[in-house]
């Protein structure tokens, strides 16, 4: 059912990376109940320029829920109170009128603010380039029916592959640890043949680049799965851990072969 | 500049040899050499990436750009059905001749035909790539690939991942990319827009960017310039398109030389949730296969206010089972869009906008029982559920049309090289293989093909043939663009009037969608020139761009895009003006059968229609390239 | 060595380390229970229990491997914390709250119920071996009969009710530990979650369950 809503909204904002940040509060009214969260700031953003200030700053873009772009962490949780869901897909009517809502960005030393609720994921982008892929070059594949495989490792792999790279994870772990995000490409290669060659190359190295960026480590709270708007489970956090004790006992170091 | 030659390049004899009789003739650049081109580009969808990938991995140097934080954002991640490929694993008849045939035909017949077979051919390839980079594509409990049929095709030849296929072709290239990066031979430039195309002696030797963080202008030069930068849906402010997807890239080449093509193909998808509100900022799509159960109608009395429930069968009008008793509710994209915006026309629309019409699951549940919906449409139901709040199992649900593709684009030749040699195009953002209306499935298809198994091959004569002396930052055509580039922001920045760019955006997208979007007249398109004219003085003066150039400032960012839209929005109009005739996507209301369908005048308009940008208000010129149909000859479309 | 050394430096290899040896501990306290409970059958059961161990060529082995698992599990635990501190950066969240719907007192009280308990453990190993508590004479780690100087400790009030409080803390900290360890040895596995929380906390207050009931019964009995 639609109703309108008039909201007091508690926004963090910051000029740059370098300067200190501050909540400031609005008071937005007539907020249609079928607006989403983004909608909602949109809102918020055309009253300040029309009053002259500048707009909130926020990452989104296909506002599907499949990009990753977005994430604010609203009342105290990562996409806001919503299971399996990215904060452009929640909704106003998830909210009472009246209601005071705090926005922050994403909080962890290795993202930093870049302005108001944006940050700088480029962290992930990093990992991923030590080995979040199979190194198959264009033109060399073989015939896609020559290895089958079987339909529950293509499951888990798919429900791993599902990841958005959003950082919920992180945004909501006591210990910024990116281990679901890591864990899940790991085991989404892990599972597959085609992963398979260079499974213990691609663990050690993944890790060692994560830990280089300053993510913290997991203590098993479990925050992650429950924020993950993509539903990925912790258990590929324990698939990282064997296929890295693995890796690490197989032998087959992380330093790059020699073709490289 | 005036005198364009629009040859395709592409060979002659047999269709199916073409392909490999062209990739023989061309020159090569060996591999010691390739270090030494730089390439740029721009864009990192299914086509940017797998084409910055695939370049890196043969040792050319790359510079890859996105306006996103990151290469796996871009706008190819949202596409959910599938990917076609012709491999006929399921002993159906498929072929690359019958996916050729059926792209053509899809297109109305106005795509070129050596692409779209070529397309065809290379589809097979595609999987057989993606499934050795670990795309999780769904299987067989044998542990072979699944298929499925997809938009009305008759064969079994749609590969997916779940609903999620874009998303997983896109980390697969996504990937391949970032591998490039670790070995050294590719930049990743994130947070970059693209301004401005460098365009030396004639030549595409570089771009001028933003950086979106900092706000410091930046020029790139290299030895070719590859624009992957999609689509133009966003000119009509509601898409299915992500936020950010616009025409600047291509229309600063265009501006610089590069032809457009046919920019008035756009594709209307029929099952779209519809516009809430005047707040709306962007439309979701929900997948077409919805059309396979559910039933389409409308009340017979305008302006029924019963809720949907209770209005009793004699008071449904099925209008798609009505008009189309063969086809029903499996008519093609565009002629169930334009049938929906006809019964919302004359009034019969419902909802609290009056635009909308139901789609009813009610008669399928009592068929097949929910469990069986559900398992089918589940994760839909649930998308559905989540934006409106009301529960498909029990309430039809409501659609609209929405934007959803566009198939015009910068021309390109056989090579993907556009009028500006060294410019090269790749996936939606060109113009080549779907004609007048693209097929479900098929542009992650095109994305991959341009990327991954075309541009590898034709990147070479430019590069190997012509003579490409060294450029630096310093070279006055370098300069020349990077002062106008800085010119154009510090303009947007200095006007502070009244308006802000959303509202002129809405303004436009509202305009375009009326008169240029699922059916066009004379009158209304002429109108709609006139008023975006106005509109863009009107911009120009009044628009206000809060924050200053030197830091993150996305009001900026999308002041730059407005413009360009303001301008793409007129070429768009204009050529929808030019072609006299309803084909695909395109449907003007003077050129329908008595059955009021679309009307193709194939002699008269049997072209690609390119357009060149003449500076300032100058009216653009029209250059055609026939499109002659050897292989699969025009037919007429009926689905009565 | 070149694989531990890569594991010590590494956030996955540190909490395998970590729950390697915690699984260690619990053995120990295993064993060290089941030998403890030999107070219970009075003195002459329990000073045969110690001679027993003391004439034991092993146990000087075990002590060192005892002292070396603590020193890691205490050494990587530290460091963890530190790396989970620094990680989440100078500034925190004004508003957070859990999705999961539970706290996390388990997980976020580790570092600290592990510090009591070391303190526990240097008093406890002092008070056992090095000093001469009370009136009884006689060291357990001298291999002269001990029962007496243990009683002695067990119900001096202040010592049992410390050794109790830590007995308390090692139940969170061990029945988290327990399963984490499992988790982070990659054993873990969605099928047996629940299994393992309830072995987790069974192990754990069966375990300290034990080790109360010494001090209780000493400072009851005597």
């Amino acid at each position: 059912m639609s109703g309108n809503l008039n909201l007091t909204l508690k926004v963090w904002r910051q000029k740059d990376a370098k300067s200190a940040g501050r909540f400031e509060t609005y008071k937005v009214a007539d907020i249609s109940t079928d607006m989403s969260f983004l909608e909602m700031l949109d809102v918020l953003n055309e009253q300040l320029q029309n009053e002259g200030k500048e707009p909130v700053a926020f990452d989104h873009d296909c506002r599907e829920g499949i990009c990753g772009s977005c994430g604010l962490m609203i009342n105290g949780h990562a996409h806001g109170p919503d299971r399996a869901t990215t904060t452009c897909q929640l909704h106003m009517r998830r909210f009472h009128d009246g209601e005071t809502i705090v926005i922050e960005p994403w909080r962890a030393k290795p993202f930093p603010v870049i302005r108001d609720l944006v940050v700088d994921r480029s962290a992930f982008d990093r990992i991923i380039q030590r080995g979040g892929y199979v190194s198959v070059n264009t033109g060399n594949a073989p015939e896609a029916n020559s290895t089958p495989v079987p339909q529950p490792n293509q499951m888990t792999a798919m429900d791993a592959a599902a990841c958005i790279g959003c950082g919920a994870c992180v945004a909501s772990c006591k210990n910024a640890s990116a281990m679901l995000f890591v864990g899940a490409k790991v085991s989404q290669y892990a599972v597959l043949p085609q992963g398979r060659p260079e499974r213990e190359r691609r663990v050690l190295r993944m890790v060692a680049q994560m830990d280089e960026e300053g993510f913290g480590a997991c203590t098993n709270t479990l925050e992650c799965e429950a924020a993950c708007p993509a539903g990925v489970k912790v258990s590929n956090i324990q698939r990282l851990n064997r296929e890295y004790l693995r890796a690490l006992f197989l032998g087959t170091g992380p330093e790059p072969s020699a073709e490289d | 500049m005036s005198d364009i030659n629009l040859t395709s390049k592409a060979p002659g004899g047999p269709m199916a040899l073409r392909w490999t009789t062209h990739k023989n003739a061309m020159k090569l650049v060996a591999p010691n050499n390739r270090r030494k081109f730089e390439i740029i580009v721009v864009g990192t969808g299914l086509a940017g990436a797998s084409a910055a990938a695939s370049l890196a991995e043969m040792g050319y140097q790359v510079k890859a750009f996105c306006f996103q934080d990151s290469p796996r954002r871009a706008h190819s991640i949202a596409a959910q059905g599938g990917i076609n490929a012709a491999k006929n694993y399921c002993n159906d008849g498929d072929s690359i001749d019958r996916l050729f045939v059926d792209t053509i035909k899809g297109g109305d017949y106005r795509a070129r035909e050596a692409n779209v077979y070529r397309l065809a051919e290379i589809s097979v390839k595609i999987i057989d790539h993606c499934v050795a980079q670990g795309v999780p594509f769904a299987r067989e409990y044998g542990g072979l690939l699944a298929n499925r049929s997809f938009g009305g095709a008759q064969v079994s030849r749609t590969f997916y991942a779940r609903g999620q296929t874009g998303q997983q072709l896109l980390l697969g290239a996504y990937g391949a990319l970032e591998r490039q990066v670790d070995s050294g031979r590719l930049r990743m430039f994130p947070r970059r827009e693209m301004l401005d195309l460098v365009v030396a002696d004639g030549v595409a030797r570089g771009i001028v960017t933003r950086n979106l963080i900092t706000g410091e202008f930046e020029v790139h030069t290299g030895h070719a310039v590859l624009l992957a930068t999609g689509g133009y849906g966003n000119v009509f402010f509601l898409s299915t398109n992500a936020k950010g997807c616009n025409v600047t890239a291509s229309w600063r080449a265009h501006r610089r030389g590069a032809l457009f093509a046919n920019p008035c193909f756009t594709q209307i998808h029929p099952t779209c949730v519809p516009v809430k509100g005047s707040y709306q900022s962007k439309l979701t799509l929900m997948s077409e296969s919805l059309r396979n159960d559910g039933r389409v109608w409308v009340p017979k009395n305008p302006g029924d206010k019963r809720r949907p429930e209770d209005i009793p069968e004699s008071d449904r009008d099925y209008y798609l089972e009505r008009r189309y008793p063969s086809y029903g509710n499996l008519v093609p994209r565009d002629v169930a869009s334009r049938a929906a915006k006809l019964m919302c026309d004359q009034g019969f629309g419902v909802g609290p906008s009056g635009l909308a019409v139901y789609l009813d699951f009610r008669d399928a549940i009592k068929r097949d029982g929910e469990s069986t919906i559900r398992a089918k449409y589940g994760n839909l139901f649930h998308m559905y559920r989540k934006i409106t709040d009301d529960d498909p199992y029990h309430v039809p649900m409501m659609i609209y049309p929405a934007v959803h593709y566009t198939m015009g684009g910068l021309w390109v030749d056989y090579n993907l090289e556009s009028t500006i040699p060294g410019l090269f195009v790749l996936g939606e953002a060109n113009f080549s293989d779907h004609g007048a209306n693209r097929l479900g499935a098929s542009a992650l298809m095109q994305g991959l093909a341009d990327g991954y198994f075309v541009i590898p091959y034709t990147v070479a004569p430019h590069l190997a043939g012509r003579k490409l002396p060294d450029i630096n930052a310093d070279h006055p055509a370098c300069r020349e663009a990077l002062e106008s580039a800085e010119a154009r922001v510090k303009k947007l920045l200095s006007i502070n009037g009244e308006r802000t760019v959303d509202s002129f955006h809405r303004e436009l997208g509202l305009l375009v969608w009326d008169k240029c979007g699922m059916a066009r007249n004379d009158a209304g398109l002429r109108q709609a020139r006139q008023r975006i004219q106005e509109l863009r003085e009107e911009f120009w003066s009044n628009v206000r761009v809060p924050g200053s150039g030197g830091s993150f400032n996305q009001s900026l960012e999308k002041a730059g895009r407005v413009a360009d839209f303001l301008e793409f929005a007129e070429l768009m109009v204009r050529d929808a003006l030019e072609r006299r005739e309803s084909c695909g996507g395109h449907f003007r209301e003077e050129f329908q059968t008595e059955d009021n369908e679309a009307k193709r005048d194939d002699d008269t308009y049997g072209y690609a229609a390119a357009w060149q940008f003449q500076g300032g208000n100058k009216d653009e010129i029209l250059h055609k390239e026939p499109l002659e149909f050897e292989v699969a000859k025009p037919t007429q479309r009926s689905y009565k | 060595m070149k694989w531990f050394i890569e594991a010590c430096a590494s956030s996955i290899g540190r909490k395998v380390i970590t729950g390697l040896t915690g699984l260690f501990l619990c053995l120990f306290l295993l064993i060290h229970l089941t030998g403890n409970l030999n107070l219970l059958g009075g003195e002459a059961k329990f000073d045969a229990y110690a001679n027993f161990m003391h004439a034991n060529p092993a146990t000087p082995i075990l002590e060192i491997g005892l002292l070396a698992g603590v020193f890691l599990h205490v050494a990587m635990a530290l460091g963890l914390a530190m790396k989970n501190t620094s990680a989440r950066g100078d500034s925190s969240y004004a508003m957070v709250r859990s999705k999961r719907g539970g706290d996390h007192v388990m997980s976020k009280v580790m570092v600290y119920t592990g510090l009591v308990i070391l303190v526990f453990l240097l008093l406890h190993v002092y008070q056992m071996r090095f000093m001469k508590f009370g009136a009884a004479k006689g060291l357990c780690a001298t291999g002269e009969p001990c029962f007496n100087s243990t009683i002695d400790v067990l119900k001096h009030a202040p010592t049992a009710l410390f050794y109790i409080l830590a007995c308390v803390l090692l139940i969170p900290h061990v029945a988290h530990g327990f399963q984490s360890a499992f988790r982070s040895l990659g054993l873990h596995n969605e099928r047996y979650n629940g299994l393992f929380n309830k072995i987790s906390y069974g192990f754990a207050l069966a375990v300290m369950g034990g080790f109360i009931s010494l001090p209780v019964w000493a400072l009851i009995k005597f």
